[in-house]
């Protein structure tokens, strides 16, 4: 099937709505219906955080500048995601949990909605292009978190998208200034990776000064393009903190340490299921590059090679580099294809992959639309019609310390002082204790590495442990039930297990 | 004047012997000096290869597979004539010997001596952060042959040779390390590759029949290595260890060379470079890969991506496949700068002078090698010895120590060591849930009748020990703690 120009040779499906269309339902249906729902919200703590902050800004009317989450770190915060944590703050206190699953899907879906449909504009035919979204998503799902992250993967298939057709001269150098420059601002607000926009700028730029050198492309292409760069570095100024941003953000790539801490930011861990989907794309790359042996410009080795060494920097980078390759894996295929119409195995694809068909875009929309609509429904039927919720969403007990934090808050005065907290669960807490304090959660680039350096000595445990505890006046703690720290609170006289379960103990210091 | 390959093989070796790298070879883990102790144990007992382990007290007297035993007999004799230092020399002669023979094969096979040592020290570079005096450097020696005899057979050679090449290799690599799995697997990967060139050339007559012949030619010598693989002390039960240990996904994710390498770490860079190299030649040379060559860049980076301990061999497997591309693709500048290169070269005759240097080099310098007291629990080990008698009963040491202890404790056996393939999964996590002080850490003290432990200054078990009245303080300096447990 494609859903380029009608044809009147080919069967009529008037209703019929187009693949994209499909694959935005079944994604966001399969998102919001099952229990990816739990995945999307509990895979790290990061949703709770964020729904935290945002709550926050909303009843204050104003955006955090001052960090008042944590007790062992009174500062300057620097609200980096504060567009993104209002919007899923704003959707939460509608739907609850529901409200992030609603925002997230949609985001997701979207996102390959958008691949599919510049895939086909490309010229790639539905099937190839169909498996070829459905490599991206497998590569992508490593990531799929209620998060402000996912902004980031939309507005980065966004610039990919338009940067590869003004390269290819479909989009005007005007539609390009118009359209990146306001997303530019958007995405300084909603994500602090937004530096990744500039990074596919740049590596359009050069790649162009290079093309342009051996005059394959003409030199006012590049030179558009440092425009735009510069257009759309002063565009990402306009954010609550301007270029301290910039330096919040580089400094913390500076440092080593906290990078490798974030297990993010760390390189990619092959032998883990959620890295198939990227070698399986990697297979695919490498395979294209031997059999297909594109001619490539050097942007095109500069936007591969170059998000191919960021993503073994950083298994974040992961689905910026699908979505981003994709494209082009998709146009070597489809060329190698046409060039190869007679042989064996393209008449073999062609036989299997059927005719094409006339797709109505009007009933993709309204398909989205009504799968769109009967969803929020179902989430807001208490609201609606009062009654149990139909779809119930929560921060599963199993990952995280849901059953001890009821008990803490309704035995309060079983703990004193302040808390010793779990990496992981920091921003749950943040959320669901805000009676307390925590030591610690993951906004790792506010802290800086002093902080860092005496949670791992308590953490680990090592020696000086007790420094740290007295210097925060940490009365008890909160750690998972294998955590080594709890069989030294244990044989220690002045401490004492207050609450237990196959989750999380809590241990008080004696009063 | 020598030949650009020697001068490359005595680089490489005077790098190797040089500091900091004659001690990083050593000291980078444990295994050197385990290895080193095992081998000697069969010097000493003239039990070769050992059947039962002596080394551990937790699987002491059980019996063991020795994959390595040939090697470890080799270290231990330079270890007797020379110490940690005879190690290094063995070692960094293979690794020198590797790469000079790389050189030698890019340069036949190219013609282009600038690329050939472009590619030769690229591969180089990539595979130095596992250049240590351990049995699978005897591995890298072992895939340069291999690969060179079956890219010989690729490109035209006889079949005889081929399975007398692989066939000779195969039985020293089998005893030698148990790294040989690697040559099956290139092997494996020729022979699919030459089946997909047979289905390919269905409708040439000339083709298919030659890709038919050669697919019998592979089939007779992977058989004929198959069989000669099993011309080692433990017979089959090697394999199926072997892979018995490779399907344990907790020890595969517990051993950090096993892990997949971490590219923010200084000594992945040349792996980094290496891949960057690969992506390059593809996208930009595009070179016409036949599906043999195509697999292997394709198999061999998987195995490079997933375990940081496949990145030698990726570089070695596949620097060939990059030579060739990369020599066909060259600007008449490189060719020029080759010409020049392979003037000198031809008319070069330099053995004598690199083989004095290198026997100047290792024998007449003084090359003082121990390991580093600041890593290492030296002066720990020091008071054990001159305090034997409050040092009775069992101990529980680091893991990463164990190999180290082997070699300087002998009179003490550890709990356990490098040799993870050989404790395997139920001890490795028993020793895992005391060293993390998991609910159960007394239990594994307790089974194994621990009465002191030599572990790290800042180690949590330390913390723990402290708090128990029957274990008492014994020694401690910055590096190294032992606790005693009262009799």
């Amino acid at each position: 099937m494609n859903a380029a120009s009608p044809n009147t040779d080919k069967p009529t499906g008037r209703w019929l709505p187009s693949f994209s269309a499909m694959i935005w339902v079944v994604l966001f249906l399969g998102l919001t219906l099952t229990s990816a729902r739990t995945v999307l919200i509990s895979a790290d703590s990061d949703p709770a955080l964020h729904r935290q902050l945002g709550n926050w800004m909303i009843q204050n009317h104003t955006i955090v500048h001052e960090d008042n989450l944590l007790h062992t770190y009174h500062g300057p915060t620097i609200a980096k995601e504060w567009a993104s944590e209002i919007f899923f703050a704003a959707a939460s206190r509608c739907l609850g949990w529901n409200g992030f699953v609603l925002i997230a899907a949609s985001l997701i879906a979207t996102c390959f909605w958008l691949l599919h449909r510049q895939l086909l504009a490309e010229g790639c035919d539905a099937a190839l292009a169909t498996g070829l979204v459905l490599v991206a998503m497998l590569t992508c799902s490593m990531h799929w978190l209620a998060r402000p992250l996912l902004f980031t993967h939309l507005l980065a298939l966004v610039f990919a998208w338009l940067l590869r057709w003004f390269q290819q001269g479909r989009v005007s150098a005007r539609r390009l200034f118009l359209v990146l420059t306001p997303l530019m601002v958007l995405w300084a607000n909603l994500h602090g990776a937004f530096m990744t926009g500039l990074v596919l700028i740049a590596m359009h730029a050069v790649g162009s000064a290079i093309d342009a050198s051996r005059h394959s492309v003409p030199p006012a292409k590049y030179k558009l393009l440092v425009v735009l760069l510069l257009v759309c570095s002063a565009a990402s100024l306009a954010n609550p903190m301007g270029w301290e941003l910039y330096a919040h953000i580089l400094n913390f790539f500076r440092s080593h340490e906290l990078t490798t801490m974030t297990t993010e930011f760390a390189s990619p861990n092959f032998h883990t299921t959620g890295m198939r989907g990227l070698l399986f794309l990697l297979l695919l790359l490498a395979a294209a590059l031997m059999i297909v042996r594109p001619k490539l410009h050097a942007t095109d080795v500069l936007v591969i090679g170059g998000w191919g060494c960021l993503v073994l920097l950083s298994a974040r980078n992961v689905p910026i580099f699908a979505l981003v390759t994709t494209p082009y894996l998709a146009q070597w295929l489809t060329e190698f294809m046409r060039s190869h119409e007679n042989s064996r195995w393209c008449r073999l694809y062609r036989e299997s992959t059927g005719s094409e068909l006339v797709v109505s875009h009007t009933a993709g929309g309204v398909l989205m639309i009504a799968a769109f609509v009967s969803v929020l429904l179902l989430m807001a039927k208490p609201r609606i019609a009062g009654g149990p919720p139909i779809l119930i969403t929560h921060l599963p007990s199993s990952r995280y310390p849901v059953v001890a934090v009821d008990y803490l808050q309704s035995h309060p005065r079983v703990v004193h002082g302040e808390m010793f907290n779990y990496f992981l669960w920091g921003g749950y807490l943040d959320f669901a204790l805000p009676e307390w304090k925590p030591f610690i959660d993951s906004r790792t680039d506010m802290y800086g590495l002093e902080l860092v350096h005496e949670f791992e000595t308590a953490n680990d445990p090592k020696p000086g442990w007790e420094a740290v505890f007295a210097k925060y006046n940490v009365g008890w703690t909160l750690l998972p039930v294998q955590h080594p720290l709890n069989q030294i609170l244990q044989l220690r006289p002045d401490w004492q297990p207050v609450f237990s379960n196959e989750q999380a103990v809590v241990f008080a210091r004696a009063s | 004047m020598p030949t650009l390959t020697q001068w490359l093989w005595l680089v490489i070796l005077l790098i190797l012997l040089a500091q900091p790298w004659r001690t990083l070879m050593v000291s980078s883990d444990g295994d050197a000096c385990m290895h080193w102790r095992v081998g000697e144990y069969m010097l000493e007992t003239v039990q070769i290869p050992i059947r039962t382990d002596v080394f551990s007290h937790t699987r002491y007297g059980q019996p063991i597979i020795s994959k390595e035993w040939l090697s470890e007999l080799i270290f231990a004799m330079a270890g007797r004539v020379a110490g940690l230092y005879g190690l290094c020399v063995v070692a960094a002669l293979l690794i020198a010997t590797t790469f000079a023979l790389l050189h030698r094969q890019f340069i036949r096979e190219t013609n282009n001596h600038a690329v050939a040592i472009f590619v030769a020290l690229m591969a180089a570079w990539a595979a130095c952060t596992h250049w240590l005096a351990r049995p699978h450097a005897f591995s890298f020696l072992m895939a340069a042959l291999w690969i060179d005899a079956v890219r010989r057979f690729d490109r035209g050679g006889t079949a005889r040779r081929l399975a007398v090449s692989l066939g000779v290799l195969t039985l020293l690599w089998v005893n030698l390390h148990g790294g040989y799995l690697a040559g099956v697997i290139t092997l494996g990967v020729y022979w699919c590759g030459t089946a997909m060139e047979l289905a390919l050339a269905r409708t040439d007559p000339a083709r298919w029949d030659a890709a038919r012949r050669k697919l019998t030619a592979l089939t007779g010598v992977a058989m004929l290595c198959a069989a000669v693989s099993l011309l080692n002390p433990s017979g089959y039960h090697l394999h199926v260890h072997n892979l018995h240990f490779l399907r344990s996904e907790y020890l595969t994710n517990w051993l950090a060379e096993y892990a997949s390498s971490n590219f923010h770490d200084v000594d992945s860079r040349g792996f980094l470079a290496w891949l960057a190299l690969t992506f390059l030649t593809l996208a930009l040379v595009r070179p016409r890969l036949s599906p043999s060559s195509g697999l292997l860049v394709i198999v061999w980076t998987y195995f490079a991506l997933y375990a940081g301990r496949n990145v030698p061999l990726v570089a070695i497997f596949t620097a060939p496949i990059f030579a060739t591309a990369l020599a066909e693709a060259a600007p008449p500048w490189v060719r020029r700068l080759s010409d020049r290169i392979r003037e000198t070269h031809e008319t070069s005759r330099g053995s004598l002078l690199i083989g004095v240097a290198a026997v100047v080099a290792i024998a007449v310098v003084h090359h003082p090698t121990e390991m580093p007291a600041k890593k290492w629990p030296v002066d720990a080990v020091n008071y054990i010895k001159l305090h034997p008698e409050q040092f009775q009963g069992n101990m529980f040491n680091q893991y990463i120590w164990g190999g180290y202890l082997l070699h300087a404790l002998p009179e003490h056996r550890v709990f356990v060591d490098g040799r993870t393939d050989f404790y395997g999964e139920p001890l490795i996590r028993q020793y895992d849930d005391t060293s993390l002080l998991h609910t159960n850490w007394p239990q594994a003290l307790q089974q194994y009748n621990v009465s002191w432990t030599l572990l790290p200054t800042d180690h949590r078990l330390n913390l723990a020990l402290a708090l128990l009245p029957d274990w008492h303080f014994v020694y401690s300096n910055e590096v190294a703690t032992i606790f005693r447990k009262q009799p």
